[in-house]
């Protein structure tokens, strides 16, 4: 919007008009991190913040020179995410004890009942439940019970009477499908 | 945290179990190390997080929580804190090691406190100490403060072992009454305290 402050990006702030490509090459690395926060934070927002802290402290690590080597940057990511989530569970445990003490009563944690359905968009949902109908039984019912019951191969395959070879073979070409059907690459065809 | 691969994230279906909250805390930690560093994974994770959404699931659930002890390390950890509190009066000392902090559950802060280090004292021979602990999963090395019980540090030194032996007999023998303590303090990766035993007597005081 014309005349805004734009808003502070820590992948920009302070760093010099030639940025390393590797603080540039950070970005990749918010979705993950804010999945890896929403498991011990349950909270969206505070997922997002964790990572964003995250991601800050790695540029500062790259733009003082402490984080060198490219292939000790996911080590760095982890072992960060995992001290600002603590430092944060610290102070919101703080925060709670000063809340009680003046009679405050806790906030009540949110009623959702996916609190991180903001990770997919609405439009991505749709698409991939567009794609899912367009699939035969079969291929919908391999994929549902990988990811919506999480069954486990072993599972599956001795509940259908399949092999887990034929159950992986099955699961593969229903991806495959789907990936058609999104017109996306498909996991199988990604460099390892 | 043990080190794993795309092959075996296949082979064991951790992205479907990991977003369903089927993991234990150890598979889970070992999942996430793994995907934060591999592209290939994390786009997995991203579309199975996209099919649970259609199918209508939560993209992350949360891991089961119950009474017991989650996860084998901390289980690992309550058995040897037994076995510590046998040791300590086996051996007459007079300091008691903390007693670990309650397990953290997935999905819920961990309280103000550290984590505790349970220490483990043998005596050796010739004047020799080990001292033992369980490692901390986010340890990568630990400081060992050698203090007299007046107050007046003696020693340090830092292993990334969860072990070091002690010679005390080398050290200035204190006054009497005074005996020497250990502390240990688990330092992370990027040089924070995340969890702290002790002081603990290393000999009974003369």
């Amino acid at each position: 919007m014309a005349g805004s402050p734009p808003r502070p990006d820590p992948m920009n702030e302070g760093a010099p008009s030639a940025a390393p490509s590797a603080i540039l090459d950070l970005e990749r690395y918010r979705v993950r991190l804010t999945l890896f926060a929403a498991r011990r934070t349950r909270d969206f927002a505070e997922a997002e913040d964790v990572a964003q802290e995250t991601l800050k402290r790695a540029v500062e690590a790259i733009q003082s020179n402490k984080l060198r080597d490219p292939d000790a940057l996911a080590g760095f990511l982890f072992a960060t995410a995992v001290h600002v989530c603590q430092n944060r569970g610290r102070a919101a445990g703080r925060e709670a004890r000063a809340l009680r003490r003046f009679g405050a009563s806790q906030t009540e944690e949110s009623s959702r009942t996916d609190p991180f359905s903001a990770l997919i968009s609405h439009e991505r949902r749709a698409a991939v439940n567009s794609a899912l109908n367009r699939l035969n039984q079969e291929d919908r019912e391999i994929l549902a019970l990988t990811y919506a019951e999480a069954l486990g191969t072993a599972e599956i395959a001795k509940r259908s009477g399949l092999t887990e070879v034929n159950v992986r073979v099955r699961r593969h070409r229903a991806l495959k499908r789907l990936a058609d059907f999104l017109g996306v690459t498909p996991k199988s065809d990604r460099e390892p | 945290m043990r080190e794993i691969d795309c092959a075996y994230v296949d082979e064991h279906d951790l992205v479907a179990l990991h977003l369903a909250g089927k993991l234990d805390e150890a598979s889970a930690e070992s999942f996430e190390a793994h995907f934060l560093g591999c592209d290939r994974c994390a786009a997995e994770l991203d579309q199975a997080g996209a099919l649970r959404s259609a199918f209508g699931k939560p993209v992350l659930e949360p891991r089961a929580v119950n009474s017991s002890i989650a996860g084998p390390r901390r289980e690992i950890w309550t058995l040897l804190a037994a076995a510590a509190a046998v040791a300590m009066i086996g051996l007459g000392l007079r300091n008691v090691a903390r007693e670990p902090s309650a397990p953290s559950e997935p999905g819920v802060f961990r309280g103000e406190a550290l984590d505790s280090l349970v220490l483990i004292v043998k005596p050796g021979e010739a004047g020799e100490v080990a001292l033992e602990w369980v490692p901390h999963p986010d340890a990568l090395t630990y400081r060992i403060s050698v203090i007299r019980s007046d107050g007046i540090p003696v020693t340090k030194t830092e292993t990334p072992e969860s072990r070091v032996v002690l010679n005390v007999a080398a050290l200035a023998p204190p006054p009497a009454g005074v005996s020497f303590l250990a502390r240990v303090e688990a330092i992370d990766a990027i040089g924070h305290i995340v969890a702290r035993g002790g002081p603990t007597a290393l000999f009974p005081a003369q």
